[in-house]
């Protein structure tokens, strides 16, 4: 009887014990957690990427026509193929008249003459204009005139002058862009009319463009000749899913199938209808990647194929954590005064298994992985001995507080 | 007659243990159950240091610490604990013993027995102590065979909790166990053995608990 009685009042009490511990809400009892794995949190760059094919393609065709009124056609000076460069000459033909060609391209050089001297004194004004003194006048920056091709131009001032310095700079470069032009247009007239001059009726028709020749039309018929640029870019294909991620201007590294070298380039156009629209077929839309200019192309040319890495996402120097930490939004994270915490994370880009954390989080801090031993907040977490991280050193008696932790272990209960 | 001594077998059939104890003029097997017992304690108490109970301590400057730091730090504390267990095991098993048999007038190597068996049911707590730590997250003091968590109701205080941490039921029966042993073997009055075998545990009970108190005191007053 009585060992009936000892042993029901026994289990009642381990039973009233355990429902205290599991109605604990208020954390009035202490708990540890065991903590098997962690992590501890470091910087990366971060890129969210999509991977995709293409193949290289000509940015465009130019055509070249003749005007049977200016002559008669003599002779082809390149062949198909044949890849050339602007300013080459393409074809000879022998003038009907002299006397009106010379007049004609006599009265061209003038022309470009006169252009060049308008542009050169806009760029002149546009440099002598001081944006600071303007702006240290008592009016506010006023608009003020520019004279070009005897067009008064009004000139639109910003608010700063800073704005206002990188206009000017950016209005200096695109005239010096368009006075190089000029001048090239000048050579050429020039030296047209040098050769009608020399030779009596034959001028010469250079390429305006870079490229390949791609067709010659020995019968004459327009076009005559068909230039093909030789500026490559990609063209690719995307899914619908792949469609809503991507946008112009996004950075993508090229490599041609089979080689190491990458190119850099950016998105440059991205296709706003599918080829084919059908309910029951899937969407593709093309796009294209428009190729940096200072990048080797050598050796590549049209229909060759690469594969694509477009960066969608970067974050640069992102604080990062495995994703086997990360838990929808909250990691558990081990505090320095030794207990375990749980917060919650604004997560962002995702690579490789890694999660970058947007706050919260700095590196350095450890994170407890995935376990099937509970987490408890605020609980003080115990680690078990990892042999395999020991080294000689770490051991070393003069090394490490050793007498701390011995002494720890000694009168810990 | 000869008893040989096996604290296990104890167990089943305490009464009749208990009898050809009080007639045995010689008991055999004394020194090498000490010895086992000695290095299972020692094997114990180091594993539970190898799991890392009992490491609060040193996480709190985990994270301060490399990871080879924090390791080797792990270490030197199991390396101490393996101490504390070869100190507990002969504590346990010599202490008591030389002061029954001070009280009573029982053969020391008697008693001996009894402190095995004592140590025994200690280390079967202890045992238990490990899936609670590891699955449950309850430390010793607040494990549910214990007064513990009661306690962690009423009290904030840490030291009221160490100390009803450290009455589990175990320690109950140990009591039950010494004075049933004690007074069976002896003529010293029942009331006598009973209030020091209680008093012998509370030393125990408030000695735990200082430890727990003061542990992290201790630790940084001696180190910084």
């Amino acid at each position: 009887m009585k060992k009936r009685v000892i042993l029901l009042g026994t289990l009642l009490f381990i039973g009233i014990n355990l429902i205290l511990v599991y109605i604990d809400e208020e954390g009035r009892i202490d708990r540890i957690s065991y903590i098997k794995e962690w992590s501890v949190s470091y910087k990366e760059d971060v890129s969210e990427t999509l991977y995709t094919t293409g193949v290289f393609a000509s940015e465009s065709e130019e055509q070249v026509y003749f005007d049977e009124k200016l002559g008669s056609f003599q002779e082809f000076l390149v062949q198909e193929g044949d890849i050339i460069s602007s300013g080459d000459g393409l074809y000879t033909y022998r003038v009907h008249n002299y006397n009106e060609m010379e007049n004609k391209l006599l009265s061209e050089i003038e022309k470009i003459n006169q252009d060049i001297l308008s542009i050169e004194m806009a760029i002149t004004e546009m440099e002598m204009t001081d944006i600071s003194s303007l702006s240290s006048n008592s009016n506010p920056l006023s608009n003020f005139n520019i004279t070009e091709d005897e067009i008064e131009i009004e000139v639109e001032l910003p608010e700063s002058s800073n704005e206002a310095e990188m206009m000017k700079r950016q209005y200096l470069v695109e005239k010096e862009k368009e006075l190089s032009q000029k001048y090239a247009e000048l050579t050429y007239a020039e030296t047209q009319l040098d050769e009608l001059q020399t030779t009596g009726d034959t001028i010469t028709v250079n390429s305006p463009y870079d490229g390949m020749v791609k067709t010659v039309d020995k019968s004459l018929e327009a076009p005559l000749i068909t230039i093909v640029k030789t500026d490559l870019h990609v063209l690719g294909e995307l899914t619908e899913d792949e469609r809503k991620e991507v946008v112009e201007g996004l950075p993508v590294e090229v490599r041609l199938q089979g080689a190491d070298a990458v190119i850099e380039g950016e998105v440059f156009n991205v296709g706003q209808s599918p080829e084919s629209i059908e309910v029951n077929r899937e969407s593709i839309y093309p796009f294209s990647v428009g190729l940096m200019e200072e990048e080797d192309v050598d050796g590549i040319i049209q229909g060759y194929h690469a594969d694509l890495a477009i960066t969608l996402e970067e974050s640069l120097g992102a604080t990062v954590l495995p994703e086997s930490v990360v838990f929808t939004d909250s990691i558990w994270k081990m505090t320095e005064d030794g207990k375990l915490s749980n917060l919650l994370v604004d997560t962002g880009l995702k690579m490789d298994g890694v999660i970058e954390i947007n706050s919260g989080v700095i590196p350095g801090d450890w994170a407890a992985k995935e376990s099937i031993r509970q987490f408890r907040n605020d609980a003080t977490f115990i680690t078990p001995l990892k042999i395999n991280q020991l080294t000689r050193d770490s051991v070393a008696l003069d090394e490490s507080n050793w007498r701390r932790y011995f002494v720890i272990g000694f009168i810990s209960r | 007659m000869t008893y040989y001594t096996n604290p296990i077998h104890f167990f089943r059939s305490s009464e009749d243990h208990l009898i050809r104890i009080g007639k045995a003029e010689e008991l055999k097997n004394q020194w090498k159950v000490s010895i086992i017992l000695i290095l299972v304690t020692v094997l114990i108490y180091g594993w539970m240091a190898y799991l890392g109970m009992g490491t609060n301590l040193i996480s709190e400057q985990a994270t301060t610490l490399s990871q080879e730091e924090y390791e080797a730090s792990k270490f030197w504390f199991m390396l101490g604990r393996a101490l504390f267990g070869f100190l507990f095991a002969l504590l346990i098993l010599f202490v008591p013993s030389l002061l029954f048999h001070l009280l009573t007038d029982i053969p020391f190597q008697k008693i001996l027995i009894m402190q095995q068996v004592v140590l025994v049911a200690l280390l079967t707590e202890r045992m238990i102590w490990i899936p609670l730590a590891l699955l449950t997250g309850l430390d010793w003091y607040v494990s549910p065979l214990s007064f513990g968590v009661i306690a962690s109701y009423l009290t904030e205080t840490l030291w009221i909790i160490a100390f009803f941490g450290s009455i589990s039921l175990f320690q109950l029966w140990i009591i039950w166990f010494q004075a049933t042993f004690l007074i069976s073997l002896s003529d010293t009055k029942k009331y006598v053995v009973w209030i020091n075998v209680i008093l012998l545990q509370m030393v125990g009970w408030c000695f735990a608990a200082l430890l727990a108190f003061a542990d992290s005191y201790l630790i940084s007053g001696w180190f910084n």
